[in-house]
């Protein structure tokens, strides 16, 4: 349990270092230099923007996605330095869903990206029983995400397809596997493995369904919280090995399972 | 603050914070329509939708090679962004440049049709789906300048192929055939 000034320094310095390692990974706007394509069908909410060329806004301007990029640094820092000012995590939020806007148009990434969108909402409301209500929320959020990715592989069939994990397999990894055919790492080996044994890819989609279904215990008790972290890890490292996708910037929404302390309680 | 008597959230929140109780309510109807129906998300109602249709075994598959300078970019040595961002767009071009804007037509134009008149949505379709300027050298121009200036490297020559593969028994790929898609080359004086 961590009292809000705690929890406001420690979620933000998670955003601070996703912010470094999104420098490191040449994802930031004034990184991009002006992408050519963007990916509209991603999301309908960003046809709004599109449509009236906001982004080209950002793009065409060096200058400006310059300054988009540092004020984000800039207000993420002004979150952990000055804790209970509730106008740097305002800023913050502005800035945080309009950089997800923009880098989704030159990496169409949006599904492990929006971790990042829910864990900074709450420390917008300056009055601590909203905070708590609001981060609650974002918990329930955080669970009903994983609960319902579960039933809608059951609701859409591929939970009961034998060769379905096999083809997603095969669907997914063509890229990476044609560019390290030549290696014959332990990775690259078990990937060719679950290919060639359909059955046994398919068990494992069958366990992680299970597994994204386990989250409907986040609505009824707040005890395996823990557990459900466990899981969260264990579910996205598996996906990054076996199926190369990565979680870095989803990672943060896992504060969402820490319990805020209150003086009152 | 009641923690012991309304444990259950909507019930709490109802008592001691209605707007955020209404938004709850929406958010659920929401995050159900953007699941069930719409099948994606639709900020900020967010859905994982992905992996849970059936995925449909194919002979074989599409994808692409990039060369920096007569040989294969070491691209699995970047940071794995930073070499998605690299992999998605050459893909994406290739993919374009085959079946331009086919898969957004059959999944929004004709819904968008029905709801706005056939007219509006060409007209929104036009500008959101299609990219008059895409070209070789526009393209090119931009894969330089993002490789050059985040990996301090000097590219005289770009070249994509996009590769037609198909999966052996043992699960391993084997390269069928190979079409350049684009060469860019930078005049050297």
């Amino acid at each position: 349990m961590l009292n809000r000034k705690l929890l406001t320094q420690f979620t933000f310095a998670g955003y601070f270092i996703l912010l470094l390692w999104k420098t490191y990974n040449a994802a930031l706007i004034s990184q991009a230099f002006n992408p050519v394509l963007t990916y509209p069908g991603l999301n309908i909410t960003y046809w709004i923007p599109l449509f009236f060329n906001f982004h080209k806004l950002f793009f065409e301007s060096y200058w400006l996605s310059i300054a988009l990029d540092i004020t984000l640094f800039v207000s993420c820092l002004c979150c952990i330095i000055f804790p209970k000012k509730v106008i740097y995590p305002r800023i913050f939020v502005i800035l945080i869903y309009l950089y997800h806007f923009l880098y989704t148009q030159f990496l169409a990434y949006q599904p492990y990206a929006i971790g990042l969108l829910i864990p900074c909402i709450p420390f917008i409301f300056e009055k601590d029983y909203k905070f708590k209500l609001a981060f609650e929320f974002g918990r329930y959020v955080f669970c009903g995400l994983y609960f319902l990715s579960g039933i809608l592989k059951l609701y859409n069939g591929a939970f009961f397809h034998a060769n379905n994990m096999s083809a997603s397999l095969k669907a997914t990894l063509t890229e990476f596997l044609q560019y390290n055919s030549s290696s014959s790492g332990f990775r690259v080996e078990g990937m060719e493995y679950l290919i060639s044994h359909s059955e046994l890819a398919q068990l494992l989609f069958c366990c992680a369904t299970l597994l994204e279904l386990s989250f409907l215990v986040g609505f009824i008790t707040k005890k395996f919280d823990w557990l459900l972290a466990v899981l969260f890890l264990f579910f996205h490292f598996s996906n990054s090995y076996l199926l190369d996708i990565p979680f870095a910037n989803h990672a943060i929404i896992l504060v969402l399972l820490i319990k805020p302390k209150f003086e009152e309680e | 603050m009641n923690t012991s008597k309304n444990n259950l959230f909507l019930i709490k929140v109802r008592k001691e914070w209605p707007a955020l109780y209404w938004f709850s309510l929406v958010y659920i109807l929401g995050v159900l329509i953007c699941a069930f129906i719409i099948k994606s998300t639709v900020t900020p109602f967010f859905v994982f939708p992905m992996y849970s249709f059936v995925e449909k075994p194919t002979p074989i598959y599409e994808s692409g090679i990039i060369e920096i300078n007569g040989y294969p970019l070491a691209k699995y040595n970047f940071p794995k962004e930073k070499e998605d961002i690299i992999v998605v767009n050459y893909l994406r071009y290739i993919h374009l440049k085959h079946k331009p804007y086919n898969d957004m037509k059959s999944m929004y134009l004709n819904k968008l049709a029905k709801l706005i008149g056939q007219k509006k949505a060409t007209d929104l379709y036009e500008k959101l789906f299609t990219y008059p300027d895409l070209n070789d050298i526009n393209f090119g121009a931009w894969l330089k300048r993002y490789l050059e200036k985040n990996n301090s490297m000097n590219i005289f020559s770009i070249k994509i192929y996009r590769t037609t593969l198909e999966y052996t028994k043992n699960g391993e790929v084997k390269v069928l055939n190979k079409v350049q898609e684009l060469s860019y080359q930078v005049n050297v004086k």
